[in-house]
C-alpha cells in the first residue's frame, strides 16, 4: 500500500515537471511578442527593449524557466505583463470560483447519476431502462452552453426565480452565494450526469452478471439486497475512472458556462489572458489547470487502491 | 416421516420463446443421502439446480414443483420469500472458485454476512464473526479470516465456498461441478472435506457433475440427463455396473480411456538426458525437440522471483507421441510457449525441428558450447544465443498449437475459411507450399484439411459459433495443421470437451500423428488422457520434471511418489481400470 502511494507520488511529480516545461516552451514558440502586444506596433525599439528588460524577456529562455519555476514552488505566479498585477491572488481568488460550480457540478451529476444509472441497469430489459438510456443519450448529444442559455431565459429571465449571472463569495454572503451557484453547477452538471448515467448502467449490468452476485443470491440476498452489498462497489471501480475524466474535462469545459452566467473563474481569466498574449499570465493558469488535473487522477488512483484490494500490493495478481 | 430434503416433480424450464430445456424432471434426495446429477453440457442439469433455488435468469420460466425440507412449492414463492430459505435451507456451490467470491471482500466477512442473513434471533456481529471463524477452521482455513479472495489458491476458495453453503447447516446442498476447475489432487482434498462436512450435518447433497468417476466416488445414487430430461436413475453400483439405457453406456463406455496400443512403428530410442548434464550424442536422427538443462525465472515487481522451469530436459524423437502431465503451476504451460519461441529461457538449451531456438549457460553453472551467432539482435553475453525472428518463423511453421479452448480460440467473425488459411498468410509458414500464395491454392489446401479434420464440405463458409466444441476443436487442430508442420503441440485440447467426444478428437489426434507423420507433444493434467495417446510421459511438478519414460512403464511402475500421488487423487469408475 505505502509503496504504491509512493509510486503513485512520483508520477505525479514527474508528471507535473514534463508538463511545467511543455507549456512553457509551448507558448514561447507560438508567434506574437508580449512587448509588442503590450506596447502596439508603433511603439519604438527603445521602448520594447525597455519593456522586455522590465519583464525580463530577453534573459535567456532557461533562465526565464527556472525564475518561472522557483516562484510556482512557492506558489508565487509572478506578475501580469499587461495589469501589471499580483497573479499569485488572482488565479487563487478565481480557481476557487472555478472549483466550486464544478464541484457543486459533479456532485449534482453523481446525485442522479448513480441511482439513475442502477436503476436503468436493474431494468434494463423493461420499459423503464429504455426510457432512461433514452434520456440519458439525449442529455449527452445537448452541449453545456445550451442548457445554460436555457436556464438563463426560463429560470432567470421568464420565472426571475435566480439571478442570470454574476457572483457572490460564499464568505460574503452564502444565500446569495447559492442563488449565485446553483444555474451554473445545474448548467455544467447536466450533461455529466446524462454521461455518467451511461457508464453506471453498463458498470452495473456488468457487474449483475458476475458469479459472486449470483453467490449473494444463493446465500440469502434478493437481486436488490445482492446489488447494494456486493455490486456497487464493484461497480465503483470504472465509474471512479470516468468521474476523473469528468472531472478534468469540466475544469476546461467550464469557461463556456462561466461566460453564460458571467462568473468570474479561471476559464474567464485564461481567454482574457490569452486575448492580451500575458504570457506569464497564460502560463501560470494553464499550469494551475494541470496541476488540478493531475490533482484528479492522483485521487482516482488513490481511491482504485481503496476499492480494489487487488491493487494494494502494488502489482498484478493472477488467479 | 421426514420430508425429503429435496423433491423435484415434473420440473419444466422453457425460454421466452417456448423452447424447452428442462421436460419434466423428477428426483428426490432423501434426508443425508447424496445423490449425483450427471450430463453433458446442454443436459439441463445445472438449469434443474438454479431452478431449486429459483436463480434461474429472468427470461426461463419453470413450472413444476419443487419441494425442500419441509418448505413446499418453492417456484410459487416470490423473490423474498425465496432469499430467505437459499442460505439457510438449501444453499449451493458453483463451478468457478475464481469468480464466485465478492473480490473487494475479505472472505471472513463473507462467511460472517451468510450467517448474519439467516441468523436465529438476528446473530449479532460478533456472534457471527465468531462462526466464520469456526467454520473457516472446519473447512481446513485456520485463521483466513481477513484474506481476500485473490490472495488464495482455487482450492482454498472452494473451502471458503462450502463454509459459506454450510453456515446455517442447511438440509440440502447443491454443488454445481464444485471440483471440475481444480487441480486433481486438490479436487480429492475437497471432494473428501465436502462428503465429511455432509456426512456430519446429516445434509442431503445433490452434486452436479459431467464426471462419472467423480459421482461413483461421491454418492449414492445416480440420475442421468440427457438433452433435458432425465434417462435413467438408481443406486450408483447398479448403474454403472448394468446401465439400461443406451446413452448411460455410452458416457460409460467414453469415460474410460484405453490404454495406448504399442504403435507398430517402434520410435527410435533416445537417450535420456538429465538435469545439467550435456546430452550423449546418438547416432540416428537429431530429436524433433530436445530440451536440456532449462530454467525460466520470471521477476515479479517487489523483487519477486518465480522459478518456473528449474532445469528440464527431455528428448522428444521425431514421430513421437510424448505426453506431459502435471497440475497448474508445474511449468507445463512455460515449457509450450519457450517451445513455440514466445519467450526465451533464462538458462538451457532448446532445439525444435533442428533448428537452435536458444542456447543459454547459466550465469553461475558450468558452461555449454557457446554458439554466437552476430546478426543476432538478441545476443546479450558470453555464452548465450538466442534466435533471431527468421529461425523463430521457421520454427512457428514447423511447430504448430492447438490450445484448450475451442470457445476462445477461433475469431467469432472469421469464417472457417479464413481461420484455417490464416497461417498461409505469413510467407515463412509457407515455405514448402507454392501453392499457398494464391487465393485458389489456400482454398484447396483448406479443403483438404478440413477434410482431414472429418469436417463436412460446407464447414468452410460457416463461423465458429455454429459448431459443437468438438467441431470447433477440430477446426483448431485443422488451422494447426494446414502449413504441414512436422510437429503438433496440444494444450489440454479435450479438457474443455464433454466426454463422448472427448475419445473422438483424441483418436483423430492420434491418427493424423500417423498419417503425416506427425510428432506429437500433448499437455494434459489427465494422466488417462496422456496414458490413452502417447508413447512417453513426463510428468511435472513445480517446474521440474518428477518422473520420465515409456507411458505404461510409469503408469505401472511410477517411480516417484508424486505419480503415485497423481494416480491415486484421479477417480476411477468402480470395475474399471
Amino acid at each position: 500500500m505505502r509503496t504504491r502511494v509512493a509510486w503513485l507520488a512520483g508520477q505525479l511529480v514527474l508528471t507535473l515537471a514534463v508538463a511545467s516545461v511543455a507549456v512553457f516552451w509551448v507558448l514561447r514558440v507560438l508567434p506574437g511578442d508580449s512587448a509588442v502586444v503590450a506596447l502596439g506596433v508603433n511603439a519604438t525599439p527603445e521602448a520594447l527593449d525597455q519593456w522586455r528588460a522590465a519583464h525580463g524577456t530577453d534573459r535567456p529562455l532557461i533562465v526565464q524557466y527556472l525564475d518561472w519555476m522557483g516562484g510556482l514552488l512557492h506558489a508565487d505566479f509572478g506578475t501580469s505583463f499587461v495589469t501589471g498585477r499580483d497573479l499569485t491572488a488572482l488565479i487563487l481568488d478565481r480557481v476557487q470560483v472555478t472549483l466550486i460550480i464544478v464541484g457543486l457540478g459533479m456532485l449534482l451529476a453523481l446525485l442522479v447519476a448513480i441511482p439513475l444509472g442502477t436503476l436503468a441497469a436493474v431494468h434494463h430489459r423493461s420499459a423503464w431502462g429504455t426510457v432512461i438510456g433514452g434520456a440519458s443519450q439525449v442529455g449527452v448529444a445537448v452541449p453545456n452552453f445550451l442548457v445554460g442559455v436555457l436556464l438563463v431565459s426560463f429560470v432567470a429571465v421568464r420565472a426571475r426565480w435566480l439571478p442570470a449571472g454574476g457572483w457572490v463569495p460564499p464568505i460574503l454572503d452564502p444565500a446569495e452565494f447559492w442563488r449565485h451557484a446553483i444555474l451554473p453547477a445545474v448548467a455544467l452538471g447536466t450533461v455529466q450526469a446524462a454521461i455518467i448515467t451511461r457508464y453506471v448502467r453498463s458498470a452495473v449490468i456488468e457487474v449483475m452478471r458476475e458469479d459472486f452476485l449470483r453467490t449473494a443470491r444463493a446465500s440469502g440476498h434478493t437481486r436488490t439486497t445482492a446489488l447494494v452489498h456486493h455490486g456497487l462497489r464493484n461497480a465503483g471501480v470504472p465509474v471512479v475512472t470516468v468521474v476523473g475524466v469528468q472531472l478534468a474535462g469540466m475544469l476546461v469545459g467550464a469557461i463556456v458556462v462561466e461566460r453564460v452566467f458571467v462568473v468570474p473563474g479561471l476559464g474567464s481569466l485564461l481567454v482574457d489572458a490569452v486575448n492580451q498574449r500575458d504570457l506569464q499570465a497564460v502560463q501560470s493558469i494553464v499550469m494551475t489547470l494541470v496541476v488540478l488535473v493531475v490533482a484528479i487522477n492522483f485521487v482516482v488512483d488513490l481511491l482504485y487502491t481503496v476499492l480494489d484490494p487487488r491493487l494494494r500490493t502494488g502489482r498484478e495478481v493472477r488467479a | 416421516m421426514t420430508p425429503p430434503a429435496l423433491l423435484i416433480e415434473d420440473l419444466t424450464v422453457r425460454t421466452a420463446s417456448d423452447r424447452t430445456l428442462v421436460d419434466a424432471v423428477s428426483l428426490t434426495v432423501a434426508p443425508g443421502e447424496r445423490v449425483g446429477l450427471i450430463g453433458e453440457s446442454g443436459s439441463g442439469k445445472s438449469l434443474t439446480a438454479l431452478s431449486v433455488l429459483g436463480l434461474l435468469d429472468e427470461n426461463l420460466t419453470a413450472s413444476g414443483r419443487v419441494d425442500v425440507g419441509g418448505e413446499h412449492d418453492l417456484l410459487r414463492r416470490p423473490e423474498r420469500r425465496l432469499a430467505r430459505l437459499r442460505g439457510s435451507a438449501v444453499s449451493m456451490v458453483f463451478q468457478e472458485p475464481m469468480t464466485a467470491l465478492d473480490p473487494l471482500v475479505r472472505v471472513g466477512r463473507q462467511v460472517a454476512e451468510v450467517v448474519g442473513l439467516h441468523g436465529r434471533g438476528r446473530a449479532s456481529r460478533a456472534v457471527a464473526r465468531r462462526r466464520a471463524a469456526s467454520l473457516l477452521t472446519e473447512v481446513g482455513l485456520p485463521g483466513a479470516e481477513r484474506a481476500y479472495p485473490h490472495q488464495l489458491s482455487g482450492g482454498q476458495r472452494q473451502r471458503v465456498m462450502i463454509a459459506m453453503a454450510l453456515a446455517n447447516d442447511p438440509g440440502l446442498l447443491v454443488a454445481d461441478e464444485p471440483t471440475t476447475a481444480l487441480d486433481v489432487t486438490v479436487q480429492a482434498q475437497v471432494l473428501d472435506l465436502m462428503g465429511r462436512l455432509v456426512a456430519r450435518r446429516g445434509t442431503g447433497l445433490l452434486f452436479i457433475t459431467h464426471d462419472l468417476a467423480v459421482v461413483a466416488q461421491v454418492c449414492e445414487r445416480v440420475v442421468v440427463m440427457k438433452d433435458g430430461r432425465v434417462v435413467e436413475q438408481g443406486p450408483v453400483a447398479d448403474v454403472f455396473a448394468d446401465p439400461r439405457h443406451a446413452y448411460t453406456r455410452t458416457l460409460l463406455a467414453a469415460s474410460t480411456l484405453p490404454p495406448r496400443r504399442p504403435s507398430l512403428v517402434e520410435p527410435v530410442p533416445v537417450v535420456e538426458p538429465t538435469a545439467l548434464v550435456e546430452p550423449v550424442e546418438t547416432p540416428g536422427p537429431p530429436p524433433a525437440i530436445r530440451l536440456a538443462a532449462v530454467t525460466k525465472r520470471y521477476h515479479r515487481s517487489g523483487g519477486v522471483v518465480v522459478d518456473a522451469l528449474r532445469g528440464i530436459s527431455l528428448d522428444v524423437a521425431p514421430g513421437e507421441r510424448f505426453g506431459i502431465v502435471g497440475e497448474s503451476g508445474s511449468g507445463k504451460t512455460t515449457t509450450l510457449r519457450l517451445l513455440a519461441g514466445l519467450d526465451t529461457p533464462t538458462s538451457g538449451r532448446i532445439e525444435v525441428a533442428g533448428v537452435t531456438l536458444a542456447d543459454i549457460t547459466p550465469p553461475d553453472g558450468p558452461t555449454s558450447v557457446p554458439e554466437r551467432r552476430p546478426w543476432s539482435p538478441f545476443a546479450r553475453r558470453r555464452g548465450t544465443f538466442v534466435a533471431g525472428s527468421r529461425d523463430v518463423a521457421r520454427v512457428r511453421a514447423d511447430l504448430q498449437l492447438v490450445f484448450q479452448d475451442p470457445m476462445g480460440s477461433l475469431d467469432p467473425r472469421m469464417t472457417v475459411a479464413r481461420i484455417v488459411a490464416e497461417p498461409l498468410l505469413n510467407p515463412a509458414n509457407r515455405r514448402d507450399l507454392p501453392q499457398g500464395a494464391t487465393r485458389r491454392g489456400r482454398e484447396a489446401l483448406v479443403r483438404e484439411v478440413l477434410a482431414a479434420v472429418g469436417l463436412p464440405d460446407d464447414a468452410a463458409q460457416r463461423y465458429p459459433h455454429e459448431f459443437s466444441g468438438g467441431q470447433r476443436q477440430r477446426v483448431s487442430i485443422a488451422r494447426a495443421l494446414v502449413c504441414r508442420p512436422k510437429v503438433l503441440v496440444a494444450d489440454e485440447p479435450v479438457s474443455a470437451l464433454d466426454v463422448s467426444v472427448r475419445a473422438q478428437v483424441l483418436d483423430l489426434l492420434a491418427r493424423l500423428a500417423d498419417e503425416r507423420g506427425l510428432t506429437l507433444v500433448l499437455v494434459s493434467h489427465d494422466l488417462a488422457v496422456v496414458r490413452h495417446l502417447c508413447d512417453r510421459v513426463a510428468v511435472m511438478r513445480a517446474g521440474q520434471i518428477v518422473e520420465q519414460g515409456p507411458t505404461e512403464q510409469v503408469w505401472a511402475h511410477p517411480s516417484h511418489e508424486y505419480t503415485r500421488t497423481l494416480q491415486d487423487a484421479t477417480p476411477v469408475l468402480p470395475g474399471r481400470v
